[in-house]
């Protein structure tokens, strides 16, 4: 039986492996996306509007007569990365935040943790929505409208981790063994209480990049004329009838690239043994 | 029971109170002044006279705690303020609004529960066979595709290319089916895979294997205990979605022109009518916390050990944090 599990964590860790990689890849890719272009993403030519996919325009053209493919492949960089940059930002704050409110207790603890309530009292998109449109779209600060909302959970996370490792008897018999505190902080507690952050970080960038794709729509994303996914979208809505490929392929691209996320993100929760929480994953 | 009750909304005090900083603090995230915002629209440049007049007629030249407390007693008494661009007050703007967010968020879920536990329970039944795999694959597909691209599939296929159905939403006649259906879509994904998860973990209990041994079949060992034992997690889940519903359908009611709270907020957004703004996120706000405290409550009935969670939780509390 033993050697059943073993065999099988074996794969999931692999499968997390290689998804990974694929994820990893995609971001290599991002970056060297728009050399492919051989059409400027942000040419605007009236005389060539709205063209349907041909063998020039392998995507077509949307009603400016941009080349969509060339537009896509520039987005795709401005989504992947603003979406890392939510999940990155959310999870340093809210596990600094969380793990000295675990480790200093008291007062502190009482304060941060009404505080987490509070943002957490917030359905992430709607607090987004104001504080994006309040700072007045862009998309540096749509990924500040989704930080501000995602840090909670992390903090949440890192905060049961820490209070259940102080518990433990490795930690007092360092702290007995008259380790430094710093010691104790970054040898013991840090590696102990990542794999649970790693995971739900890892389930959170399909969401986050869901949740910007969904800001961009709105209008309260990247601005024009610099090219996102969501935005793409969202100028594209009003031609759908003649233009309906101007919406496909931003559509197309956003779901692969949160399908391919969002499967390393399951796979890497059960490598892990499931840390994630069942309700690590909210729709956006 | 009635203890832990108080401590809960003792605690929900205290989160609502931080809930209407947050909500009031908003508005300060805006960079520049509204109100030249509000009179500069069409390009104008406002006289320096005109606002200063105004910004006292709003109140704005008062210092921000005394602003804060006149809007906190305002919302006490059910006044929201005054929109900035319409001119009418908040509270009956939103109060409009609030039946066609409710009926889209109700219809939704109720759908989304309909169609996701059956969905779900199949799933667990006939784990890792042809069944499981093909409603697993397309639950992934689902909660991989924005909701607003779903919506505008939906439209591309049931309004543009067959005709059927009205791509503008509406309460009346169908105009209320694009809408729903997307919603639907979209929960459902989430919802069979986490039923699925949830079944499965209750499956592996012991009782579970004891009644297979006197040859029960799964099905009815699903229906009989398993669904029963799970009910409070899906319980939770439940409100958690409808909570979610509630404020985050703001995308999909633009992309239908739906007249719930979602739209007007977004449109209040690009107005700068912070009024507006801070009224919706304190509305959907204290409804996600309530509709919580309503599930947690409703839980601790059905669930015995939820209540005796809670009851510990709340002796925490009361000794002012156990882990000091």
């Amino acid at each position: 039986m033993s050697r059943g599990k073993r065999r099988s964590d074996g794969l999931a860790g692999r499968r997390a492996l290689y998804c990974g990689i694929v994820a990893l890849l995609i971001v290599a890719f991002s970056f060297v996306a728009p050399l492919l272009c051989q059409h400027d993403a942000e040419l605007a030519n009236l005389a060539l509007s709205n063209r349907a996919p041909d063998g020039e325009f392998l995507m077509g053209t949307d009603s400016l007569g941009r080349c969509i493919l060339c537009r896509v492949l520039t987005g795709l960089h401005t989504t992947v990365l603003a979406a890392l940059a939510v999940v990155a930002l959310s999870v340093v704050i809210g596990s600094v935040l969380g793990a000295l409110s675990g480790y200093i207790g008291g007062v502190f603890d009482s304060v941060v943790m009404r505080i987490t309530d509070a943002f957490m009292a917030f359905p992430t998109l709607v607090l987004g929505i104001a504080i994006a449109g309040l700072l007045g779209g862009g998309l540096q600060n749509a990924v500040i409208a989704l930080v501000v909302p995602g840090w909670t959970r992390f903090a949440r996370i890192a905060r049961s981790s820490v209070l259940a490792l102080k518990e433990r008897p490795f930690i007092q018999a360092a702290v007995i063994g008259g380790l430094s505190r710093t010691a104790i902080a970054l040898k013991h507690v840090l590696p102990n209480i990542l794999p649970p952050l790693i995971v739900t970080a890892c389930l959170d960038i399909g969401g986050s990049m869901l949740s910007l794709a969904g800001l961009s729509f709105l209008g309260l994303g990247a601005s024009p004329p610099s090219p996102e996914l969501g935005a793409m979208i969202n100028q594209a809505a009003s031609g759908f009838q003649t233009a309906p490929w101007a919406v496909f392929a931003p559509g197309f691209a956003i779901f692969l690239v949160v399908a391919v996320f969002n499967y390393f993100g399951d796979s890497v929760n059960e490598a892990l043994g499931n840390k994630g929480s069942l309700f690590a994953r909210e729709k956006k | 029971m009635k203890k832990m009750i108080v401590q809960r909304l003792l605690h929900l005090a205290v989160v609502l109170f931080l809930v209407t900083l947050v909500s009031f603090f908003l508005m300060y995230f805006s960079p520049g002044d509204p109100v030249t915002a509000l009179l500069s629209r069409g390009g104008t440049v406002p006289d320096p006279d005109v606002v200063a007049q105004k910004r006292a007629e709003l109140g704005l030249d008062r210092p921000v705690a005394e602003q804060y407390v006149a809007w906190l007693a305002g919302v006490f008494q059910g006044n929201l303020g005054i929109s900035i661009s319409s001119g009418r007050p908040v509270a009956s703007e939103i109060a409009a609004r609030m039946p066609a967010t409710l009926f889209l968020a109700i219809t939704s879920l109720a759908l989304t529960l309909v169609v996701s536990i059956p969905l779900g329970c199949l799933c667990a039944l006939k784990k890792n066979r042809a069944t499981d795999l093909i409603i697993r694959f397309a639950s992934f597909v689902g909660a991989s595709v924005p909701g607003f691209l779903m919506a505008l599939i939906l439209i591309f296929v049931f309004s543009l290319t067959l005709h059927w159905l009205p791509s503008i939403g509406s309460m009346k006649g169908v105009g209320w089916v694009l809408p729903v259906l997307t919603l639907v879509l979209c929960e459902s994904a989430m919802y069979i895979r986490q039923i699925r998860t949830i079944v499965l973990q209750e499956m592996e209990q012991d009782y579970v294997g004891a009644a297979r041994l006197r040859g029960i079949s799964d099905t009815a060992i699903l229906s009989c205990s398993v669904l029963k034992a799970t009910a409070p997690t899906i319980l939770v889940l439940t409100g958690m979605t409808f909570a979610q519903l509630l404020g985050g359908s703001a995308i999909i009611e633009n992309v239908f022109s739906w007249p719930g709270i979602g739209f007007y907020a977004v449109q209040a957004v690009f107005a700068r009518d912070y009024p507006v703004v801070q009224a919706y996120v304190l509305i959907v706000a204290v409804l996600f916390v309530l509709v919580n405290l309503c599930v947690d409550l409703l839980q601790a009935r059905i669930d015995p050990r939820a209540r005796l969670a809670l009851e510990q939780s709340a002796a925490q509390d009361r000794r002012g944090g156990a882990h000091v």
